[in-house]
């Protein structure tokens, strides 16, 4: 019996296979775009619960995404910084190179300063390894900052022009003559000039000894204050300022000895 | 009444699952585990009956082919009653046998249908990617559907 009802349903099955197909989907479709309302609230469920879902899963990549593009955003400033500053370097070195000297050793950093306050003096983060030699000029785009005095396989300490060890020869950089600066910390030099060469308050000194220490026509220092001289002096002082703020530095140049 | 109930119930959850379900996923036959509860519940002729009604209306709103469901899940019904008096349908292993072997009578149903309309409208091949994550989906959800409907139905009077 059972098996009798199975095989009928079967054939029955088969049969309206057979005649509908050709049909087919045509009355199929009918039912099931009467039927669709039946189905169209848990189909609206389902894809509601599918979009939270995704919604949830895509909030997650999104801040995984906002959390890496941060940083990236970091490594990418700190990238732009660092090149950045590595610009400015090359920019101050090829500035060097075409005004001040075509010698340069290195760009050393400055790891250090001399914190005495007696001596203006820095410790460059390289030495003889790299090859910075004692006498060896040191300079910046502002202007002179000093000499190398000693050094050691990595290290070098360089003497400032306001060290108070610190003479070097300069002229004024639009008249004739030429002068002594002595350095006179924290900030400052005495230069001394023979009474024939006339300077004023802001004049510009710059390197000029005649088998110096430095190349000529560095910047040095910048006139302040000229201190009148006694009667029948042959020498007068005036006070001036450096022009490079050692305080702001945080790399040098180191030319080729003379 | 707890039959509507249920009717709709499954409909209601096949819907939500298909809606649910990632495209790439054929979402369980549920219709196909509504016969697997019905089938002890009722007189075996009935039973048939009841799984190609069942079956026709899963071919109508489906837009397919009529009969194919209908005779996949008449297929199902029968295999499920003749396993049923081989097997221990109150015992869990037994049950899962049935349901296992019901649902690839099924897959036998529909073949046949396949074959019988020529391979040349549908064939084997396009239904091999809906096999497997229907068979998983159904399967695993066929503990917690019968549970459900041990529960809700009545008890079962013709149970194999």
């Amino acid at each position: 019996m059972v098996r009798a009802v199975w095989l009928g349903l079967t054939l029955l099955g088969m049969v309206l296979s057979v005649l509908t197909a050709r049909t087919a989907p045509t009355v199929a479709a009918e039912l099931s775009a009467r039927s669709a309302p039946l189905f169209y609230v848990g189909d609206r469920i389902g894809k509601n619960l599918k979009a939270a879902a995704y919604a949830l899963v895509d909030r997650r990549r999104w801040r995984q995404e906002a959390l890496a593009l941060e940083r990236q955003v970091a490594e990418l400033k700190q990238e732009n910084l660092r090149l950045s500053l590595e610009n400015q370097r090359l920019r101050r070195t090829l500035k060097v190179r075409e005004s001040q000297a075509p010698g340069v050793v290195a760009i050393a950093p400055i790891i250090a300063e001399d914190p005495s306050g007696l001596f203006r003096r820095l410790t460059l983060g390289l030495g003889e390894a790299d090859g910075l030699r004692v006498g060896m000029p040191v300079t910046s785009p502002g202007g002179l900052v000093g000499v190398i005095i000693e050094t050691t396989p990595k290290r070098a300490v360089v003497r400032t022009v306001v060290d108070p060890e610190s003479a070097i020869g300069v002229r004024p950089a639009d008249v004739p003559g030429r002068g002594i600066a002595r350095g006179r910390p924290p900030a400052s030099l005495r230069v001394r000039f023979p009474v024939e060469v006339e300077v004023k308050p802001g004049d510009l000194l710059i390197t000029g000894a005649i088998g110096g220490l430095f190349p000529e026509g560095i910047p040095v220092a910048r006139v302040t204050r000229v201190i009148p001289p006694g009667p029948g002096a042959l020498t007068y002082d005036v006070e001036a300022r450096p022009v490079v703020r050692f305080s702001m530095l945080e790399e040098v140049i180191v030319l080729r000895r003379l | 009444m707890r039959w509507g109930l249920l009717f709709i119930l499954t409909a209601l959850l096949a819907s939500i699952l298909a809606g649910l379900l990632p495209e790439a996923w054929a979402p369980p036959d549920l219709w196909f585990l509504f016969v697997v509860a019905a089938v002890p519940r009722l007189a075996p002729a009935w039973s048939l009956v009841l799984a190609f009604i069942i079956g026709l209306f899963s071919d109508l709103t489906s837009a397919g082919y009529l009969g194919l469901h209908a005779v996949g899940l008449t297929f199902a019904a029968y295999a499920q009653l003749v396993l049923a008096s081989m097997l221990h349908w109150d015992e869990w292993l037994g049950r899962g046998a049935v349901v296992v072997g019901a649902y690839l009578a099924k897959w036998a149903g529909h073949l046949l249908v396949v074959y019988w309309l020529g391979l040349f409208l549908v064939g084997p091949l396009n239904f091999s990617g809906v096999f497997l994550s229907e068979a998983v989906l159904t399967l695993a959800l066929a503990p917690l559907y019968l549970a459900f409907a041990d529960r809700f139905l009545p008890g079962e009077d013709h149970a194999g």
